[in-house]
């Protein structure tokens, strides 16, 4: 018995395994083939599975996803320990938060979590780090929603019907990947032939259509595979104004060559992603009638691998990557602009300096244009060797890796005397102006295995990786510099006859460089006008004087995540269990951190002086994570057809400031005709930040009767409790620089007294710190899918077709208590596949 | 096609008896009013008014009874309780028959200093192509007093705490003592530069200008009395003065930028004055009126700890509150009920589109000794007018 176990998971392992491993004689593929097609027919699996090897991570498969019914690849995330299940918002960017509280942030300052998390899909990460598409002086119109600008990968881009296979490394990466701070998103597409495939889905804001095949030829020595896919959602089914559409194509060869010694595959992936975002207002309304906003993207990429391997027992291989991506996008921002307050000037001085600026109408329409051009490119040689020394049997690999970004874009166009928004001060510039970064990086990783016992045996994958940032110049400090990211992981494994049980522990360092903006952001001109001097309703024109400050934080550096994490489980009799613990401490993620600076400046011969403000990208954000993932799946249960599979996760996430900051939060504005925060700001050594926490489990139970060629699944997906507490901060100002002198005080009880100075004192109630949480809330989601013919099969999918909403109580004015009373109303989608 | 034709004359004949039914009923009634006049002996010289509101025909009566066509009336009662101008007041009355109505009579407010907030017009107005508009903003200041006073160093404000965000103040709640201000802009002059005679106004506008050029649908205030001017070290932000209107003089704004009074009418605005011989420079210095308080905000969802710090004024100091808030989402008065125990507003909810160009308003008592008199009973929701179109000459005129 034991035997015919061992003989049964060494495929299985070989399978999971399969991209990476070679030494297969042909009898062996042919064996594996068939025993993949056997496992795949009776072993349909709809949830995502945990992988127990190397790292703590989420295999979602085909299967899982055709029961899913995603529209993007958003929808995929909900089947990770403790995910939840989000209608599909469309009409908003949509970036990936790995590990972090379902209540968890989703503040800009927090970004570097999903800008740290790649995608690599065939291989070739997609790189976010020359995305510049954002409207600036607009923060809060249309655009701001849909901006990822230095958030990562917009989600909502990524089309899944391709995909064949999806792991979702949570924890510590293997030392190939790179430039990554939170996880990795590995994206395997299909590559094999397959009849024509269709699908339509629709739900209540969006409809889909997919149409790919695979084709063969030569005993599939060459597969061609394409597919095209079209979205079309809108942010509301009744208005058809603002709406989101999406077009995906893909063309991908895989050829493979058998010389007498070499087998060599070569796979040419070309893909095209094209999605508008289009925001009107209804013509019919008289009001605003010039107002729209389309954000235009459309990238197309070259993905090329090349592996070269001996062709009997290797003992080598080498592989090629190279990726070339481009992008063209374009934002086309129209807006009519009245002036609400009479007289504002149109500042289009772009020198530092005295200057005569002439006055905006008081009605204009103002349009607004930015172009980027994205290039991204990735080639990485790497060659793996397979060898045993002793017992040990080594799986090493070693690569070099260049990543070259650059935006070729015209930036920002718009006619500077007829602005978006005429308060803002900022000045267009070009894309192709901001110098390309150059990323070398190398690795060496060696996966070791010792069969020590029967009994027990030990897995060793230990890796070092190298990252540097070329060709900066020399004032910046991480020009050049390597930072390196030792991995680790050691996993235990005890197998018995029925089974194994495993414990790994793993330890990792992981580094994300600054973006092209955070490193090269755009100069700030500080347009300033005399205090004695005003505007006179006959006036037509105004003086300012503009100062120029370059905002570039030439001490950046990369963001760190230092993780660590335990796992243990077992696989006996196929009841697989796991469970993760993990920490992650980013003490240095990018945030815009607030600048002072003094400053003197003449007017007509005046003086004044002044501080100043503005924004710079450090390192200032802390992100900390921490939680217990886990996940126990059932056999499938013969007599009902039942698997039952249980995850959640109790996550807890810190997110604070790691530098201290100065802060005009509480300024009180003018007093006694001096104006407080042009003269005066505090810095405070505090803690600004929150803790969000959830407790989260899902408990799945898929019926698959094959017979009938039916899949069921009832999803009760329960939030125990979430939680949320702010930090305390003490708002006692350490320090206050003054205008006169630019010199940072301390800030002690004289200055306490001064009838100025005392407003920087800020006392916050205790009450503001407590922690605060929600309770219990639980939804059942269906989804079923059946086969109609042997083509055709039907699929849809209810979200919350019953809640679970007890009300609860929390405190009210008085000491008197309030209850809170919850809805949810439910979510629809159908689809239907077909199979020519 | 018969079928119709029957459907119209049976139609018809109803009409026609419904016209003749109509003969047949009291088309009067007579109102016979009951005053309660709380403290007073003596009522004189009555005036009992009832406004027709379909109409918009007025009736008088010198006496307590009178007779109006059936239909609604706005009733309101001038008279000399003891020999003070006392009134009463009530709305929207629908009178169908003879019947009695009951109204509570209070005295006319005649304090030493009597100037009072006549028209606020806070919401803007909107240009003719739908857009907002904010920069013409005003306050008509009244002298509501026998006397003429004068106006140097009135401070106009705004208040610091919202309407329609309630706080749970706890044994912190001043409100009794001090009125919290976001925003003090004073009147200059040397005691006797601003003097207005009774019945007299002050325009004071934030921009003193002709603000039609920028909006068709606004007002030419160029020739206000005052105006505030924010002074601005960025040019982003840039507040424009008339060399010909006085400044107020800026004491204190909690914004940096430009003071643009509550737009949805949250805030509660007043007039207030230092005591004799109390400098800015005095009052900043003094803790007593920086104070710093936790409360807890109450919401729907439950009530959350904050904490706040607001300059303060006590509330002898002031010389008139207008509370204000939106009729629907009013939570709380942000100040003391003794100062205001009411609030007025413009519109019914705060980001109502159909506020823009209309103001709140102080209701006319009459004209007592050839001065006109407004109404001052400390209680905005009878003393105003709400949802007026804004006329910054109103009381000029």
């Amino acid at each position: 018995m034991g035997s015919i176990f061992c003989g049964l998971m060494i495929p299985v392992v070989l399978l999971a395994a399969r991209p990476d491993s070679l030494r297969l004689d042909s009898a062996q593929q042919a064996l594996l083939d068939s025993l993949e097609r056997m496992f795949t027919i009776q072993e349909v699996v709809v949830t995502a599975e945990e992988k127990i090897e190397r790292s703590s991570a989420s295999v979602i498969n085909k299967e899982a996803m055709q029961h899913i019914q995603p529209s993007s690849f958003t929808d995929i995330l909900q089947t990770l320990p403790g995910g939840t299940t989000k209608d599909p918002n469309l009409t908003n960017a949509n970036t990936i938060r790995l590990r972090e509280a379902t209540n968890g942030s989703t503040s800009g300052e927090y970004d570097a979590s999903s800008l740290g998390t790649s995608f690599v899909i065939d291989g070739a990460p997609v790189s976010t780090d020359a995305n510049m598409q954002y409207v600036q002086s607009d923060a809060s119109g249309a655009d701001s929603k849909r901006s990822s600008v230095g958030a990562g990968v917009d989600m909502r881009t990524i089309s899944t019907d391709d995909i064949e296979k999806v792991e979702i490394i949570r924890g510590i990466a293997g030392a190939e990947y790179g430039d990554v701070t939170s996880g990795v998103v590995k994206i395997d597409r299909t590559s094999k032939p397959t009849p024509w495939r269709a699908r339509f889905k629709a739900d209540g804001f969006s409809k889909l259509l997919f149409f790919g095949k695979g084709l063969g030829w030569n005993d599939e020595q060459t597969v061609l595979n394409f597919g095209l896919d079209y979205l079309n959602a809108k942010a509301d089914p009744t208005n058809t104004l603002e709406n989101y559409q999406r077009i995906t194509a893909s063309v991908r060869l895989h050829q493979k060559w058998q010389a007498d010694d070499f087998r060599i595959r070569w796979q040419s992936h070309v893909d095209y992603t094209g999605s508008i975002d289009n925001e009107k207002i209804d013509p019919d309304i008289h009001r605003n009638r010039e107002d729209s906003y389309k954000s235009e993207y459309h990238k197309l990429s070259w993905n090329n691998t090349l592996r070269l391997h001996q062709a009997d027992v290797p003992w080598w291989c080498f592989c090629m990557q190279a990726n070339v991506s481009g992008e063209l996008d374009r934002i086309c921002q129209t807006r009519f602009v009245q002036l609400t307050t009479p007289k504002n000037p149109a500042i289009d001085n772009m020198q530092e300096g005295e200057a005569t600026v002439s006055l905006l109408p008081y009605k204009y329409v103002a349009k607004h244009e930015v172009e980027g051009i994205p290039l991204n490119v990735f080639v990485r040689p790497k060659a793996e060797f397979f060898f045993d020394t002793w017992k040990l049997e080594h799986k090493a690999s070693a690569g070099i890796e260049w990543r070259y970004a650059k935006n070729f874009g015209r930036g920002q166009i718009y006619d500077l005397s007829r602005p978006l928004n005429y308060s803002s001060s900022l000045r267009p510039r070009a894309y192709y102006d901001i110098p390309a970064s150059n990323q070398l990086a190398w690795y060496i990783q060696d996966d070791i295995s010792f069969p020590l016992h029967e009994h027990f045996g030990l897995n060793l994958n230990i890796g070092l990786r190298g990252t540097s940032l070329l060709g900066l110049g020399s004032q910046y400090a991480i020009n050049g510099k390597c930072y390196l990211d030792p991995r680790a992981n050691i996993g235990f494994n005890f197998p018995f006859s029925k089974g194994k049980f495993y414990v790994a522990v793993a330890i990792g360092q992981h580094t994300k460089m600054p973006t092209l903006l955070q490193l090269s952001p755009n100069l700030l001109y500080m347009d300033l006008q005399a205090t004695d001097i005003a505007i006179a309703p006959t006036d037509t024109t105004m003086r300012i004087y503009t100062h120029i400050i370059n905002p570039t934080n030439y001490d950046l550096q990369p963001a760190r995540n230092l993780k660590w994490e335990v796992r243990a489980g077992f696989d006996i009799n196929k009841h697989k269990l796991s469970i993760t613990y993990f920490e992650e401490d980013m003490r240095n993620a990018f945030r815009g951190l607030m600048q002072v600076e003094a400053f003197d400046y003449t007017i007509s011969e005046n003086a004044y002086d002044r501080l100043l403000t503005y924004s710079m990208t450090s390192n200032g954000s802390r992100i900390y994570k921490q939680g217990v993932e886990w996940q126990y799946q059932s056999p499938r249960i013969k007599a009902i057809c039942t698997r039952f599979t249980l995850n959640g996760a109790w996550l807890r996430t810190v997110y604070n400031n790691s530098e201290r900051m100065y802060s005009t939060e509480k300024s009180p504005g003018v007093v006694n005709g001096i104006n407080v925060q042009d003269h005066y700001i505090g810095l405070y050594n505090w803690t600004e930040g929150y803790i969000r926490e959830s407790l989260n489990s899902n408990l799945v139970a898929d019926v698959y009767i094959q017979r009938i060629g039916l899949t069921v699944s009832a999803t009760l997906e329960t939030t125990i409790y979430t939680a949320s507490k702010t930090l305390e901060k003490n708002g006692v100002p350490e320090a206050y620089i003054s205008s006169k002198d630019g010199q940072l005080h301390p800030y002690d009880a004289v200055a306490a007294q001064d009838p100025i100075l005392k407003t920087l004192i800020f006392d916050y109630n205790s009450g503001l710190f407590i922690r605060r949480t929600v309770p219990f809330e639980g939804y059942l989601n269906l989804r079923v899918q059946k086969s109609i013919t042997k083509f055709a099969n039907i699929a849809l999918y209810v979200n919350r077709l019953l809640d679970i909403l007890p009300d609860y109580q929390v405190s009210g004015a008085n000491g008197s208590m309030v209850t809170i009373h919850r809805t949810a109303s439910p979510y629809f989608g159908m689809e239907i596949n077909l199979n020519i | 096609m018969k079928v119709e034709r029957l459907k119209i004359i049976a139609l018809f004949l109803c009409l026609l008896f419904v016209a003749c039914d109509q003969k047949d009923i009291n088309t009067t009634a007579k109102v016979t009013v009951v005053l309660h006049a709380e403290g007073i002996d003596e009522v004189s010289e009555i005036e009992l008014k009832a406004h027709d509101i379909n109409m918009n025909k007025d009736y008088t009566e010198s006496t307590l009874v009178i007779t109006v066509p059936v239909g609604y009336f706005d009733f309101s009662v001038r008279a000399l309780g003891d020999g003070q101008a006392i009134r009463a007041y009530k709305r929207g009355v629908k009178v169908q028959h003879d019947c009695t109505i009951e109204m509570d009579a209070s005295y006319v407010s005649q304090g030493d200093d009597n100037f009072v907030l006549a028209e606020i017009f806070f919401a803007g107005t909107e240009t003719p192509e739908g857009k907002r508009y904010i920069g013409d903003k005003y306050f008509v200041v009244f002298n509501n007093s026998a006397d003429t006073l004068a106006a140097d160093g009135l401070i106009l404000v705004e208040a610091d705490l919202n309407s329609v965000q309630k706080y749970d103040l706890g044994d912190q709640d001043f409100r009794d003592q001090y009125f919290a201000v976001d925003a003090m802009y004073r009147i200059p002059g040397d005691g006797q530069t601003y003097r207005v005679a009774p019945g007299q106004v002050l325009l004071i506008a934030d921009n003193a200008m002709d603000h039609t050029e920028a909006n068709a649908n606004s007002f030419d205030l160029s020739v206000a009395d005052f105006e505030w001017y924010d002074v601005s070290s960025s040019a982003g932000s840039t507040d424009v003065d008339n060399p010909d209107v006085t400044n107020l003089d800026k004491i204190y704004c909690y914004t940096q930028t430009i003071w643009v009074p509550h737009n949805q009418g949250h805030k509660s605005f007043g007039l207030a004055r230092f005591p004799e011989g109390m400098t800015t420079e005095d009052y900043f210095a003094d803790d007593a009126y920086l104070l710093q308080y936790n409360y807890e905000l109450v919401t729907a969802a439950g009530t959350f700890s904050q904490s706040k710090k607001s300059y303060v004024l006590p509330n002898e100091w002031m010389v008139d509150v207008v509370n204000m808030a939106p009729s629907e989402t009013f939570q709380w008065l942000t100040s003391s009920d003794k100062l205001d125990a009411g609030y007025a507003y413009v519109a019914p909810t705060g980001s109502d589109v159909t506020r823009f160009g209309k103001a709140v308003r102080r209701k006319t008592l009459g004209v007592i000794n050839e001065r006109l008199v407004l109404q001052d009973t400390n209680n905005s929701s009878d003393d105003f007018e709400m949802g007026v179109p804004a006329n910054p000459f109103y009381f000029k005129n």
